[in-house]
């Protein structure tokens, strides 16, 4: 495109946008009084001048009076009643009617949906306008801080890889996977890869076990279930959404820079004589960029009243701040849905695809390789001209320029559903998901890579995995007179299969051709090559029930039940029975409550639900042999073969057992509403690799279920609608939750332990970090309480009695924290002003201790003179006499071990609408700026205190961290 | 439970498209259910199946964590006089482990502690399963069934020289919820004998590194030896003749010979020695990083070594010999050379320095030996702080120590020595003759005794003269066990010679400078264990646990 040509365009399309602006004509007044259909005035509706901004609120006697064009439109409305529009002009009487759609908001749960007001159960739904929004990497941010109870965690930076973290009430299971099920458009997904940001319509989370129990043995940990757009039968569009930014590093860690570094012994008294190799390198700057990402969707909705259609189409392409880092990846979806035989027979089909590429540099060295170098150190050795060399830590420049990692995917997900109405209470549905995955990388490093001359080295591995989902139930629905009952009852089948191939060579003639000519290299020729295949599969069928009932949308009551067969259970408990039970009352619906005019809702709710979950790998029920370890026998190399581990025919699944109290409120004509709920949930069966004697069992662990966890935790959630007038509203939610961990048991009659010690601290501590223990909470710290430093260096230990211990005796060891936050909380405010308009988010994490791992093992001298330290080393511990000079080993004590408190400005969002005319062909226009992990404020001396609290082991900022990222972002949203 | 699925069955039993959908059986691809083997099962599986015996040899050495995780070569050197892993700078100090090991303090929780254990009982497993399976499958070969016996006597024999006091295992298929009880050391020992004199006649003749009759006779011959240190009594006789008895059916009828270099046993292609009676065979490439690597020279050499040796790998450099044992060699003795690694390292390849042939530094890993020449010494000077006194632990120089080269690390080679794991040699035969005689004798040397040593230590000089010698006269328990040393370091059996000849726990050398006690002897059974099976009986000394209630 030649420049002037370019040019014309671009004042072309400004052309078309200004002409899109409304402008103003003759004005005319109206007056009126809004009242409620017993004929009592409302004050405080708002009165709006329909597709603008401009607008007013009724007075204390409902009174109010507008200026607007003549010939508009005037809409009333007011939270709890419906909205009414009246044409411009004169002196109008108004009557609103209380609003049923209000009333009849629903909730996903499962397998249909039902009304919020008779539902029993915990579950929190966010609508599209209540999401983050922002530049977010995955769906699933999109609901960061705003459910109480789930924990949403941005851990890495990764364009690859936003190391995500779920946490659903508390740890409650010892297995590695502790996130909750993710159910897309009513079809359990293994993740939303495929789902781009703007498809989100809403998501409902399950939080209690009742609710979670119709997914039987996979509902422990929860149930997120996200519902995508899908076009609308009486309304077509065309809608564009773009924004482009640049990301950096949340929070640099400082070193000392080359001058710092040279003042060293001045600035340690002596202590630490730098080694001064010449030259002044910001390693920092050699690895680190601002990252630019931009991301376009376009989405295509309609329907003519018999059907609907969707197309929606995304690019999102991002950087990352290590050098050589990104990731593009383009979604297409698409679906329509089509009644038939008389409105009895609908059909729908959905199909989307997913593909992305990108790369990965070895981000676990180069980061902690830039901080460890010498900045007095050259990237190159100036004698050779080759990277220069360090021991322990890579080149951070090396790792980056000599070794990548390309990373391809794809994934197809195709689902279809039919739903047959036999009567306007019974109806049956059919649907079934096709899914496939599949990766192809490669990966190289140059001959130029490391010091093993191995001549170039190069890895592909790829790996596929199918998984087909059949689905059938009816439901019937039936409200007659003050009863109302929703029952459903349905088959699933699940299958799930997953093959995979990897190879390895090295040793090649050129770096060229990278590892696009495996073969090439000599270590094949050398039987030095590495090939492996491998696949496995495993299926899940199952049968279930749920009936809700209410009876004059005062009292409610549900059960559900579920039966699940697994594969991966052992043939002694191959079914499994999961149930739930709950009621619930509404208080406010009561004749004695009518009088309270202040309280428009308050319903208090139990429920009790048996929830489950698989064992992670398939075959572990079974006694399996292998060919490994060869050996040499009668004059040539053979395979042996062998057992692989020891089989347990009576595994099961873990089962939770949760009990859920709460309270749903709303007040004030509904301008703030909440819930609060207590909950104590109970994990038995553990399942877990547990030490069995050799002999008699053939190895020394066993996968099995044994020993119990409790967490219990209250929840609040409060939303208000704090102001309203014809100019303003903010919206202000927040919600707080508390939760406390208690390992009950870690033994049965016939495994016992009792505790394990997880995780580890690396070299050169080579500590486990945490406990797992009877009586103790998950995440507990297991090390040593240091109180000062000695003058010799040492640390100055104490015992858990507060006498005097010392180091590396386990007497002296005890429980020194706890990385997983005792309370989670969010804060949401949104404002709006003419066009304007404004949104906060606010995220916090309280009661926990980050192990900053960095900090352990670097924050001492004592690791020799050609590395680079934090600045945090120049700090005298607890105030003593003595900093941490060059006797100290690196060692596993409390000082390392930092409160992680922190209150997040996770998303600031401020955006202005464009008024449209009716009668313009751009129907909305709004621009704004976002900010993503805007600002931490924290006492945490790390990158981010935000690091997994997942797992065994969490609250561990690992030194090789990607580190997180702040993303300042550009965006603009066209409507048709 | 049943009821209600076939209510719900009945219930979509309309809508259910395909009826086979509730099938829950597991289609298993890439490796192979118990069922699908046994049924399987022929003649020609037998070599892989009975392949795993010698695999499971290769736990006596190899494997990428044995340094910290604990393995028979490492737990048997690391307690004795000749190896010591030092703390250097910041690294090779890993919670204490090796300066537990050496000065004797190690607790029922150490990772050594129940390696050693998990390894032999593994391989005990393994065996029973062989002779369970194979009869089974009717398989009933005399000679395979007396291999299998063998290397499960073998393992007996590490855990009775090592834990004394342990369970006799022979079933495969025991019954849900046994566990065994521990057997008195004396049990066990009977149990080894029986076991080895009932297979040694079925046993083949001579076979590369498989349980022969050879190889048998000589375990029989370590176990009477042993048998006096380890307090147990042997029913039938003298223990020493039956050692001498052994040992000279190996000598007349064996066919083995003393090989003129004593490099030979110990080099890359050492599987043509003469001299190996039993060894474990390796190779580089079937025993990648993957497959239990056999990693001693990692474990040894500094990381620059790969400059100096020209080797694809890379070294981690903590173990070494201790002065004491490193100053004792005669300066004409060509084992030192054979076996150590002395001197200063050269940047040969080039790539560290930009300079073929530039020698290299020691890395600032501390302070205090920063830019000082990477040249290997005898000596292990302890650092001295700023206070002119140690560390709380000792830390020496990443340079200081010589190292063990008794395996020849090979220009090039990998992170997995190729080099055969030799077990019993035929010099052993010589000294463990030497040894019955000197015991029978009341401790005191004969002409004859000497003989038998003279004739190893020939090999070990240009010019055998008398003064190189051993005579009744220098012949004592001290000159015995550096004979030993001389001969065998790092082939494992150092702290079984400490005990025999009384040094284990009241001798004193380098960092271990106080006597430990008594029953340091064995080894206490892991603390892992104890919690796991509630029968096991603690060994003298040593803790049980406490299970929290």
């Amino acid at each position: 495109m030649s420049n002037s040509k370019t040019i014309r365009t671009v004042f072309s399309v400004l052309l078309f946008f200004l002409s899109a602006f409304s402008a103003f004509a003759q004005k005319v007044s109206t007056t009126g009084t809004v009242k409620d259909a017993l004929g009592a005035p409302i004050p405080g509706a708002a009165v709006i001048e329909k597709g603008t901004s401009n607008g007013s609120m009724t007075d204390e006697q409902g009174r109010f009076s507008i200026s607007t064009n003549a010939g508009a439109t005037i809409e009333i409305s007011c939270i709890g009643f419906s909205t009414v529009s009246i044409s411009a002009g004169g002196n109008k009487a108004v009557t609103l009617s209380d609003d049923a759609k209000f009333l009849e908001e629903v909730v996903v749960v499962g397998y249909g949906s039902i009304r919020r007001s008779t539902l029993a159960n915990s579950v929190a739904t966010v609508k599209s306008e209540d999401l983050v929004q922002g530049a977010v990497v995955s769906p699933l941010q999109m609901i960061q801080g705003k459910v109480a109870g789930l924990s949403v965690a941005t851990t890495s930076g990764d364009p690859n890889d936003n190391g995500l973290q779920m946490m659903l009430r508390g740890v409650s299971t010892l297995m590695s996977n502790q996130e909750p099920i993710i159910v897309l458009d009513g079809i359990i997904v293994s993740n939303l890869s495929n789902v781009s940001p703007d498809e989100i319509e809403s998501v409902d989370v399950l939080k209690d076990g009742a609710a979670a129990a119709i997914y039987g043995t996979r509902g422990n940990n929860g149930v997120i279930i996200v519902t995508t757009k899908r076009g609308r039968a009486d309304h077509s569009s065309i809608s564009y959404h773009g924004y482009a930014g640049v990301e950096s590093i949340s929070h640099k860690v400082d070193v000392f820079s080359p001058s710092e570094y040279r003042n060293l012994k001045e600035l340690t008294d002596g202590v630490f004589t730098p080694l001064d190799n010449g030259a002044s390198t910001d390693w920092m700057g050699e690895v680190f960029r601002p990252a630019l990402k931009h991301y376009h969707n376009v989405a295509v909705g309609g329907g003519n009243g018999k059907n609907t259609y969707y197309v929606n189409g995304t690019v999102d392409s991002r950087q990352g701040i290590m050098k050589g880092s990104f990731l593009d990846k383009y979604y297409l979806s698409a679906g329509i849905n089509q009644f038939f035989l008389g409105d009895r027979l609908q059909l729908s089909a959905n199909m989307s695809y997913t593909t992305a590429s990108g790369a990965q540099v070895s981000e676990e060295t180069v980061y902690l390789g830039a901080r460890m170098a010498n900045p007095t150190s050259p990237v190159y050795n100036s004698a050779t001209g080759a990277y220069s060399i360090f021991a322990e830590v890579p080149n951070p420049v090396r790792s980056i320029n000599e070794f990548r990692e390309d990373v391809n995917w794809h994934n197809a997900d195709l689902s279809g559903k039919a739903v047959y109405s036999f009567s306007d209470c019974l109806s049956l549905t059919a649907q079934g998901r096709f899914a496939q995955f599949a990766h192809f990388n490669g990966a190289y490093a140059t001959k130029d890579f490391d010091e093993n001359h191995l001549g170039g080295q190069a890895w592909r591995n790829t790996s596929g995995n199918r998984s087909k989902t059949l689905e059938i139930y009816g439901q019937y629905l039936k409200r007659s007179g003050r009863h109302d009952l929703v029952a459903v009852a349905g088959y699933s089948y699940y299958d799930y299969m997953v093959e995979n191939l990897n190879a390895y060579n090295y040793d090649f003639p050129t770096d060229l051709f990278e590892y696009n000519n495996m073969g090439l290299g000599l270590a094949l020729k050398d039987g030095k090559a590495t090939m492996s295949t491998g696949k496995s599969m495993n299926r899940l069928v199952s049968f279930f029930s749920r009936v809700n009932y209410s009876y004059a949308d005062k009292y409610i009551a549900a059960l559900s039940i579920r039966e699940d067969g697994s594969s991966k259970f052992g043939p002694k408990n191959r079914w499994g029975t999961f149930w739930s039970a709950s009621a619930a009352w509404r208080i406010s619906q009561e004749e004695f409550m009518k009088g309270i005019g202040w309280l428009d809702e308050l319903k208090l709710k139990f429920s009790y639900g048996v929830t489950g979950v698989e064992p992670s790998s398939p075959y572990l029920s079974k006694q399996r042999y292998a060919y490994s370890n060869p050996t040499y026998m009668d004059g040539k190399w053979i395979y042996t073969i062998s057992p692989t581990a020891v089989a347990n025919p009576g595994l099961k699944w873990e089962e939770k057992h949760e009990v859920d109290l709460g309270l749903d409120f709303a007040l004030l004509g509904r301008r703030l509403s909440g819930s609060l709920d207590y909950y104590n949930r109970l994990t038995k069966d553990l399942l877990y690799t547990y030490s069995v004697p050799v002999p008699p069992n053939l190895a020394s662990t066993i996968y099995a279920n044994v020993g119990s966890i409790q967490n219990s935790g209250v929840e609040l959630q409060l939303s208000g609608n704090v102001v309203k007038t014809s100019d303003w509203t903010v919206n202000v939610s927040g919600n707080v939750s508390f939760n406390k961990n208690k390992i009950i048991s870690l033994s049965n009659e016939r495994y016992s332990r009792d505790y394990m010690e997880v995780g580890s601290t690396g070299s050169p501590v080579q500590k486990t970090t945490h406990i797992v223990r009877e009586n103790g909470a998950v995440g507990d710290f297991y090390g040593w309480e240091s109180v000062g430093i000695k003058k010799n260096g040492a640390w100055k230990i104490v015992n858990e009695d507060g006498s005097d211990g010392s180091y590396g005796s386990e007497s002296s060891r005890h429980v020194i924290g706890n990385g997983i936050p005792k309370v989670f909380a969010g804060l949401s405010v949104s404002a709006a002003f003419r066009g304007f308009d404004l949104s906060l988010n606010f995220r916090g994490a309280f009661g926990y201790q980050v192990l900053n791992q960095y900090r352990m093992l670097w924050e001492t001298f004592q690791r020799g003179q050609q590395y680079n330290y934090p600045k945090t080393i120049l700090e005298k511990p607890y105030g003593g006499e003595y900093l941490i000079g060059s006797n100290t080993a690196p060692s596993y004590v409390s000082y390392f071990l930092e409160d992680g408190d922190f209150v997040k400005l996770d998303n600031i969002n401020f955006g202005y609408s464009f008024r449209m005319r009716e009668s313009s062909v751009v129907k909305q226009l709004r621009v704004y700026v976002t900010a993503q992990n805007f600002f931490t404020f924290t006492g945490y001396k790390g990158i981010d205190p935000e690091v997994d609290f997942t797992g065994l082991n969490p609250g561990v900022e690992y030194s090789s961290r990607y580190p997180t990222t702040r993303t300042l972002s550009m965006g603009v949203k066209v409507g048709f | 439970m049943r009821i209600m699925k076939k209510f719900f069955m009945a219930l979509s039993a309309a809508a259910i498209l395909c009826a086979s959908c509730t099938g829950l059986d597991e289609n298993i691809y890439s490796t192979m259910t118990s069922e699908q083997y046994y049924s399987n099962f022929s003649e020609d599986d037998i070599p892989a199946a009975l392949g795993k015996l010698y695999s499971d040899l290769r736990l006596l050495y190899a494997g990428t964590a044995v340094h910290t995780g604990g393995c028979w070569l490492y737990t048997n050197e690391e307690v004795g006089d000749i190896w010591i892993t030092p703390k250097r700078g910041g690294a090779w100090y890993d919670g204490g482990i090796y300066f537990r090991l050496n000065q004797h303090k190690w607790d029922y929780d150490d990772a050594h502690i129940l390696g050693n254990w998990r390894r032999a009982y593994q391989c005990i497993n393994d065996c029973n399963r062989l002779l369970f399976e194979f009869g089974n499958a009717g398989v009933d070969i005399p000679s395979m069934t007396a291999e299998i016996r063998t290397a499960r006597a073998w393992w007996y024999f590490v855990l009775c020289d090592m834990y004394g006091n342990v369970p006799i295992e022979t079933t495969y298929d025991v019954p849900d919820g046994y566990l065994p009880e521990t057997k008195t050391r004396q049990q066990v020992f009977d149990f080894i004998v029986t076991e080895l004199k009932e297979s040694i006649p079925d046993l083949v003749a001579k076979e590369y590194g498989r349980w022969n009759r050879w190889a048998a006779k000589c375990l029989l011959a370590k176990l009477y030896l042993n048998a006096a240190s380890w307090g147990v009594t042997v029913e039938d006789g003298n223990a020493w003749d039956k050692v001498v008895a052994l040992c000279d059916e190996i000598m007349t009828e064996g066919g083995y010979i003393l090989e003129d270099d004593y490099k030979a046993s110990f080099v890359t292609e050492n599987e043509g020695s003469r001299e190996i009676i039993m060894a474990a065979v390796n190779d580089e490439v079937y025993n990648p990083w993957s497959d239990m690597p056999w990693t001693l020279h990692l474990c040894t050499m500094h990381w620059k070594y790969c400059y100096h040796g020209e080797t694809v790998t890379q070294y981690w450099g903590g173990c070494c010999s201790t002065p004491e044992f490193a100053y004792s060699y005669d300066p004409d003795d060509l084992r030192y050379e054979k076996s150590w690694f002395e001197g200063q390292l050269y940047d040969n390849t080039g790539e560290y320095t930009g300079k073929v042939g530039s020698p290299l530094y020691c890395d600032p890993w501390d302070s205090r030996n920063q830019g000082d020449l990477l040249c290997h010494t005898k000596d292990i000077p302890i650092l001295l702080n700023e206070q002119g006194v140690p560390d709380d632990i000792p830390t020496t120089s990443e340079a200081s120590g010589v190292r063990m080269q008794k395996y020849e690390i090979k220009k090039g080679c990998l992170n997995s020595l190729s080099n055969d794991f030799v077990l019993f040699r035929y010099a052993d035969i010589y000294f463990m003759k030497a040894e019955a005689l000197y015991w029978k004798n009341g401790g005191t040397a004969t002409g004859e005794i000497c003989d038998l040593i003279n004739e190893v230590r020939k090999r070990a000089f240009v010019n055998f003269t008398d003064d190189k010698k051993v005579t009744p006269a220098t012949l004592d328990n001290e000159r015995f066990l550096l004979e030993y040393g001389w001969e065998f370091c790092t082939e494992g059996w150092r702290r079984q010679q400490l005990i025999r000849f009384g040094k284990f726990t009241t001798g004193t050398w380098f960092l271990h400078d106080t006597p430990s006690e008594e029953y340091r002897k064995l080894f206490p059974v892991p603390r892992a264990e104890m919690l796991a099976n509630p029968k096991l009986v603690q060994n003298p000394g040593y803790p049980s646990p406490q299970k929290d209630a």
